[in-house]
């Protein structure tokens, strides 16, 4: 279980808030999608979530285990897939891959199983002996999926995994999320993909400028909308923001409810 | 009224100068701030330095040169010399410069989408060289024409005459390297890749800096010897006078130049000179456009090393080891795979004692002489301080310990999301600065204490104080780095050279090695206690950097935020 406790976060050098506040609570079991647009602050909580920055106010437990006070101990409870792929791209696959179990301090037997395994789920077997700099996009991601499971963590936290990922590889991880929650742990991702959002996710928290706006399941989501009125904050009449909202309020795919509902947590357009 | 747009070629042309320079000048209001201001004037004093440097080298040579030429009435020749060198240079800078641009190939292939066509692409990046070129052979020239308009008075049209043959000089170059680069790219996969460019840049322009060295050596040896440069000049005259007639850019300038010649006669070699170096650039782009294309499409192409692992293999590859050594493995490897940290940072070690062969060699005798001047004074404390302080210098020149939290920028997030404590991460750092810093001690103490042949007892005494000197040094660069960190970079290059902490980290070690140098000059105090009293501020700078990086150092990683 993940929970973030009043999260606030500014940069020093720009002066924005990218995180106001922010109280989230993901239980063991379930499918945690993390919706936002760009700028939305959705990377900037993972990276507090994980330790890699510090917020200015509030507290992560991690299985209960508070990151700031006892780091190494949460940190091991999580397996993170960063949102840039590009991490240590002189070593080869399986130099990566043995330096992350190393950290986590995996057994070589242990290892050596689970990456077998994960690499022929994910088409990876073939090129594992290869520098990761003469790999795709979608290869280092896979390779970054796997790295975050090498030492089967009870919470996954992954940021914006879809990307660059063939079909066959996305399937592969819709599974893999599938499988992780169904054993009792957690799975908590970002996407901008909203198909993928609503077809995998079991619960939803959806953020804008830094504020979390929506929590709960694509059910509650829709009687959200549904109680305020479809067709209110759809946007100044004739735009196109406002042509968008007005086809949500008969369409009901997670898409154009967040549309909705993001457009209406930025108040009305002067 | 609406801008007129640039043409795509202008665009294109604007594009590159302004990526290559990237010059980005605080605007008035940010002056007002003292760090801003300061930072600002660093910059502008180091640029001025590097060329007052330069220059002031150039301005020398010239001078003896014309000084001793001039009782024989051959003052001229110093302009020939000039024309030759800033020939020689000049080729040597397009050559590498051109080689080099070939390495951002693969985001250069991103204007392939536009509609640009293939010479006007070839064109935009031989301007972008030229705009390295045109600068390097002004200086040479202008140098040569101020030094001769000083002691000679010619008219003002030699001045225009040297200012115009001096932009044309780079031309012929240009075209001739890419002439011979774009062909050799084409049929050779192997070149086309990154690292093959930056490793067989970085070594070509070692070499050429290492002979171009080697040159300024010998010619620096003899301008303090007039007779000598007399008869090197005079004998070699021919040599000098052949590379002028076999090169057309240094010829064309010769005629421009020559005493005696008419306006009209100058002015036509001026202008030939031009048209030469243009027609010859026009002609390359146009030519080798459509290849030069090519290879920017089939840049990069690198084939995975593919086969499935057996379980033998997959068994000796993935092994466990302790979170430490990993760490220390993984600093090593990140360092040495890439090209432009490796010549940077560890070869460096092995670079400066070839400088040092190469001078030595090419001023022999000046050398030789000036050891036996100083062996009189190698007696008492600086027969070891000397082989310490070269020990201590060679192990804090990588810059590895003073850019290391700098060259993680890119993985920090990754790095700190592990369950990893920061002094674990700042000790393997530390240790692979260390790694090399042997190296540099058993080349810099223990090799010059064998080159001077001092006593065992002082040898050892050096090498200690090496150890505890570069230990000490290393851990202030590493809290440079961790407190005051290059975060926010655009590539490998300017984590590593354009970073402060660096330039920080080797003068500070040149002064303080100077600085305890003339202390040991001055203090009159017996022979080993210097030993012991710089023994004990090294140990004692060893534990409060200690202190300052295990602890102040562990709260600030935590804090670090790229």
């Amino acid at each position: 279980m993940i929970e973030l406790r009043n999260i606030s976060k500014t940069y020093a050098k720009s002066g924005t808030k990218a995180v106001d506040t922010l109280t989230l609570q993901i239980p063991d079991g379930i499918i945690y999608g993390f919706l936002g647009p760009n700028g939305a602050g959705k990377t900037t909580t993972i990276r507090i979530l994980t330790g890699a920055i510090a917020a200015d106010t509030g507290s992560v437990l991690i299985d209960g285990i508070d990151l700031d006070k006892n780091p190494i101990e949460a940190k091991q409870r999580f397996g993170l897939v960063p949102d840039t792929p590009d991490l240590f791209s002189r070593l080869r696959a399986y130099e990566y891959l043995n330096f992350v179990a190393d950290v986590y301090r995996v057994p070589a037997a242990a290892r050596t199983s689970v990456i077998e395994n994960l690499a022929a789920r994910f088409e990876l077997s073939d090129v594992l002996k290869s520098p990761i700099s003469s790999m795709s996009r979608g290869m280092r991601m896979k390779l970054n999926l796997i790295a975050s499971l090498v030492h089967a963590p009870h919470n996954w936290i992954l940021d914006e995994p879809i990307v660059g990922l063939d079909p066959h590889s996305a399937f592969a991880l819709k599974e893999l999320m599938r499988e992780h929650a169904a054993a009792g742990g957690t799975v908590f991702f970002s996407t901008h993909v909203m198909e993928v959002a609503e077809r995998i996710c079991d619960e939803l928290a959806i953020i804008n400028r830094g504020k979390l706006i929506f929590t709960g399941n694509l059910e509650a989501l829709r009687e959200l909308r549904e109680s305020r009125g479809a067709k209110s904050g759809t946007g100044e009449a004739g735009t196109p923001v406002a042509a968008e909202a007005s086809a949500a309020a008969d369409d009901e795919s997670l898409e154009a409810l967040f549309l909705a509902l993001v457009e209406d947590s930025e108040g009305p357009k002067l | 009224m609406s801008r007129r747009p640039a043409s795509p070629f202008m665009a294109l042309l604007t594009l590159n100068l302004k990526s290559l320079f990237a010059i980005h000048l605080p605007e008035k209001k940010a002056l007002a701030s003292p760090k801003v201001l300061l930072k600002t004037f660093g910059w502008i004093v180091l640029a001025v330095f590097l060329v007052a440097d330069f220059g002031f080298m150039f301005a020398m040579m010239d001078i003896g040169m014309y000084n001793a030429l001039a009782p024989l009435g051959m003052q001229s020749f110093m302009l020939l010399y000039a024309t030759v060198m800033s020939s020689v240079i000049v080729f040597l800078f397009a050559f590498i410069t051109s080689l080099s641009f070939f390495s951002s190939a693969q985001y250069e292939a991103l204007f392939l989408t536009m509609p640009l066509n293939p010479s006007s692409l070839l064109t935009a990046r031989m301007a972008t060289v030229y705009a390295i070129e045109a600068p390097i052979a002004f200086l040479v020239m202008g140098i040569a024409a101020g030094v001769y308009g000083i002691k000679s008075h010619p008219g003002f049209d030699f001045y225009l005459y040297m200012l115009f043959n001096a932009l044309a000089m780079p031309l012929v170059p240009l075209a001739v390297s890419y002439a011979v680069l774009v062909p050799v790219m084409s049929v050779s996969r192997w070149l086309r890749r990154k690292n093959t460019i930056l490793y067989v840049g970085g070594f070509i322009g070692l070499a050429l800096a290492l002979g171009f060295n080697f040159y300024l050596q010998r010619m620096m040896a003899r301008i303090e010897n007039p007779v000598l440069l007399q008869n090197m000049l005079t004998q070699n005259q021919l040599n000098f006078a052949d590379i002028a007639d076999w090169w057309p850019p240094a010829w064309l300038t010769m005629q421009a130049i020559a005493q005696g010649r008419t306006a009209l006669g100058s002015i036509a070699a001026t202008l030939a000179n031009l048209a030469l170096g243009v027609a010859l650039t026009a002609a390359v782009a146009f030519l080798f456009g459509k290849s030069y294309v090519k290879i920017l499409v089939n840049f990069g192409e690198t084939s995975a090393v593919k086969g499935t692992l057996n379980q033998t293999q997959a068994g000796s590859i993935f092994r466990a080891r302790p979170v430490f050594l990993s760490l220390v493995q993984r600093e090593l490897r990140l360092m040495n795979r890439e090209p432009m940290y490796l010549l940077n940072g560890p070869f460096v070690i092995l670079l400066l004692p070839v400088i040092f062969a190469i001078t030595f060699i090419a001023q022999g005798d000046e050398m030789r002489g000036a050891v036996d001047q100083i062996r009189p004074y190698l007696t008492g404390q600086a027969e070891y301080l000397i082989p310490a302080g070269l020990g201590i210098f060679l192990a804090t020149a990588t810059s590895i310990s003073c850019t290391a939290f700098s060259r993680d920028a890119k993985s920090l997030h990754f790095l700190k999301s592990l369950p990893l404590r920061p002094r674990d991460i700042i000790a393997a750092k530390l240790v692979h600065a260390l790694i090399f810093a042997a190296l540099g001690i058993v080349l810099g103490t223990v090799g010059g204490a064998i080159m001077l042949g001092v006593s065992t007892l002082d040898a050892i005494v050096a090498l200690l104080l090496a150890i505890f000197g570069s230990v000490a040094l290393n851990m202030g660069g590493l809290a440079i780095d961790t407190f005051w960190p290059r975060l926010s970079w655009e590539n490998p290059m300017s984590a590593l050279k354009r970073n402060p902490n660096a330039v920080i980290m080797i003068l500070g070690s040149m002064g303080l090695i100077a600085g305890l140098g003339v202390l040991a000059a001055t203090l009159p105090l017996a022979k080993y206690t210097f030993a012991l009293l710089y023994g004990t501020i090294f140990v004692a700078a060893c534990f409060a950097l200690g202190f300052v990086l295990f602890r102040a150092g562990e709260k600030r990683v935590r804090q670090m935020e790229p």
